[in-house]
């Protein structure tokens, strides 16, 4: 895989993370942070690493950003007027077509992935004891959900 | 070798954007999209790591794992953003602060 594809990627995620950063408007920073969530699974497919992309996916692109988007809506901070509109659809038709340009360039130039195993003993350690590690993410999560709905509970508000 | 060059510069800037606009943000609910860019910018680190011939597998799990962590540590996060909006009124951390005196 060439260099340039490399830098051109890394110019557009960086650039949409510096917008949704900057920008006031809050609805079009969370439309930029969606974008580069878009982008980084690019890199991820790119160099080989699909499942990664995928669990990217579904975790940031998908559940983050309705948790995201849902807290904007109940605060009330969206600022939906009509003048941004145009920046929006420019910038999201801007976005698709390069997206789409790179992600034809790498199809025709991605390779099959190698089913490698597990070398070395730590890695032989980590894909042996895997079951564990998957365990722990589940008790994360759990925990994290827990949390969330102790948090959003209104019984202590009193 | 060049691309794990880039693509570790590109993770370097991103972490330092998401810290810098943690530090000087106005709003929750952009310190919390700050601290994705963050996220993002570990992973991408984590992953560049396998690039350069390195252990695959290895880097992959930690990936992995951070992208759960993340994740938790965001819900958590904007379930606190709903509660100090609920009990304040206000999503500034200087108005907060001063509410609180």
């Amino acid at each position: 895989m060439s260099s340039e594809v490399a830098i051109i990627l890394s110019i557009i995620l960086i650039t949409t993370s510096i917008i949704s950063l900057a920008s006031k408007t809050i609805s079009l920073s969370l439309i930029m942070l969606f974008y580069s969530c878009i982008v980084l699974n690019i890199i991820f497919i790119t160099y080989g690493a699909p499942i990664i992309a995928l669990v990217h996916l579904t975790i940031f692109a998908g559940a983050v950003s309705v948790m995201l988007l849902a807290t904007i809506v109940i605060t009330g901070e969206a600022d939906l007027r009509i003048d941004g509109k145009k920046n929006y659809i420019i910038s999201a038709i801007l976005i698709i077509i390069i997206t789409s340009l790179i992600g034809i360039y790498i199809s025709n130039r991605i390779s099959i992935i190698e089913n490698s195993g597990p070398r070395g003993e730590l890695l032989e350690f980590i894909w042996n004891y895997r079951p564990w590690d998957l365990l722990v993410m589940i008790i994360i999560l759990a925990a994290s959900m827990v949390t969330v709905l102790n948090l959003l509970s209104r019984r202590g508000e009193q | 070798m060049l691309e794990q060059s880039i693509l570790f510069t590109c993770s370097f800037v991103l972490i330092i954007i998401g810290l810098f606009s943690i530090i000087y943000s106005r709003n929750l609910i952009k310190t919390m999209m700050s601290f994705q860019i963050l996220v993002f910018g570990v992973n991408l680190a984590l992953f560049t790591n396998s690039l350069g011939g390195g252990p695959d597998l290895f880097a992959n799990t930690l990936v992995l794992f951070s992208i759960l962590v993340g994740a938790g540590v965001e819900a958590v996060g904007l379930a606190l953003v709903i509660q100090l909006y609920r009990r304040y009124g206000s999503l500034d951390p200087h108005m907060l602060r001063r509410l609180k005196q």
